[in-house]
């Protein structure tokens, strides 16, 4: 299924997402597109069905680029958004039916899931996440954090290593450790971790493999710190 | 409304966490029922399922039947409803109790399975998602030494996911039993109960504040 998560922290949004794909009909093997840039300052990633959700965020990002004036603000790309990943969605149903019309078994029950995360330059200055999906009816609803998909063990760890006020820097630690040890109790998530980062200074940024790379080194003594730290308080009443 | 069970087998015994059910006849005042020297724990869409399921666990011989017995007996029961006797929502059973070796056992049956029996593992169930459990148990197992440790386990357990789900009852919504070979399931005290708790808020201070100094050792934090 995936894991995918927006974290706000003091001087931006960290977005991050695993690489495993859910299939459908049709999946797609490309997982570079799970994760694109709309605008300088804005990025979209999808989790769950695959088709449907690179669908989405493709028709998303060729909209904003063919008329950028109108989408200067996340009220407008939100709004263009949940019509367009709804459609997509739509379509992918059409799509996949057979001969008498019926679905194959379980599609219906499956999701599809959407986060936008980015800076509000043009109308509220703020850093601001968004996550639609298909069990909402594409409804696009703002949070403070986002976790998605296989999310409960994200959510749980994230209670103990996240804190208000944490930087950007500290945020991509943060997701990265999430990710890794989620990965460990959930086979649906794993592979290559994708991480991006919107600032004020560089907008919406990728970051490149490499520095995914060293991040996870960097951040290989919180392991053995996190389950030290649970042996500790077991033996401590 | 979903009720969550999470149990734990011990080399000697089964303890099992359950959220309860609210009922006005003895045996569903929890959504588990003591048959024997085995219970049958009901999960997911309790509420729903109950009248269904009244005829199955009032049968008089349900007591003499061994584990195997009962999930012979539970499985035939389930599939054997008609359409119209069969609520729409899912139902899950676990059955606990004591191998022909005397050993603890869990099986499991579920409605998104036609009820076929399958080990229950992990042993967490009624929408709980199974990585805390397990993420947990992963840490802490080889710290198991006595009953209370494991019954702290199980509240911790429900602790977390409480934190995260919002949904699960706590304290006063959640109850622990224990079944012994040759025994019936008994429920531990509220004393008990309360004291788990306690001690479980205490280690969560402690990992907190040892996180933090790990972390700040490792100059991650200020």
């Amino acid at each position: 299924m995936t894991l995918a998560l927006a974290l706000r922290c003091s001087d931006g949004l960290v977005m991050a997402t695993d690489s495993r794909i859910t299939g459908g009909p049709r999946q797609s093997a490309d997982i570079s597109e799970k994760f694109l840039q709309v605008n300088r300052d804005v990025g979209v990633m999808t989790y769950g069905l695959a088709v449907p959700g690179y669908t989405g965020i493709r028709k998303l990002v060729e909209e904003a680029h063919r008329d950028p004036s109108t989408y200067t603000t996340m009220a407008t790309i939100t709004s263009k958004a949940q019509e367009l990943f709804k459609s997509a969605y739509e379509q992918f149903l059409e799509q996949s039916r057979d001969a008498e019309g019926n679905l194959p078994p379980g599609l219906e029950d499956a999701i599809v899931g959407f986060i936008i995360g980015g800076y509000d330059g043009n109308d509220t200055a703020q850093f601001r996440i968004y996550s639609s999906d298909n069990k909402s009816d594409f409804q696009m609803v703002e949070q403070p954090n986002i976790m998605a998909a296989q999310w409960h063990l994200a959510a749980l760890l994230n209670d103990f290593l996240a804190f208000p006020g944490m930087s950007v820097r500290y945020g991509l630690k943060v997701a990265v450790a999430l990710m890794i040890l989620t990965s460990v109790y959930e086979r649906t998530v794993g592979g290559p971790i994708h991480l991006a980062t919107v600032t004020i200074q560089e907008g919406f940024t990728l970051l490149h493999e490499r520095e995914s790379a060293a991040l996870l080194e960097e951040i290989q003594p919180w392991f053995s710190i996190i389950k030290e730290a649970w042996m500790h308080a077991w033996l401590s009443p | 409304m979903q009720k969550a069970v999470i149990a734990y087998c011990a080399s000697d015994a089964i303890i099992l966490w359950t959220e309860l059910v609210r009922g006005q006849e003895e045996y569903w005042k929890r959504n588990v029922t003591s048959v024997g020297n085995s219970f049958l724990a009901f999960h997911d869409s309790v509420d729903a399922w109950l009248p269904t399921l009244k005829p199955f666990i009032t049968r008089p011989n349900l007591a003499q039947l061994d584990l195997a017995g009962l999930v012979t007996q539970g499985q035939q029961y389930l599939v054997g409803l008609s359409p119209a006797q069969r609520p729409t929502q899912p139902l899950g059973v676990v059955i606990g109790g004591f191998d022909q070796m005397g050993r603890p056992s869990l099986m499991g049956l579920h409605s998104n399975r036609k009820f076929e029996p399958r080990p229950f593992y992990p042993s967490i169930s009624g929408g709980l998602p199974s990585s805390i459990w397990d993420y947990l148990v992963s840490n802490m197992a080889h710290l198991m030494q006595t009953r209370d440790d494991i019954i702290d386990l199980l509240f911790l357990g429900g602790e977390m996911y409480q934190r995260v789900l919002h949904q699960v009852g706590m304290p006063n919504l959640s109850g622990v039993g224990i079944l012994q070979f040759n025994e019936s399931l008994k429920w531990i005290e509220r004393e008990r109960m309360i004291d788990a708790m306690a001690r479980n808020r205490q280690r969560l201070l402690v990992f907190q504040q040892r996180l933090a100094e790990g972390l700040r050792q490792l100059g991650v934090l200020p």
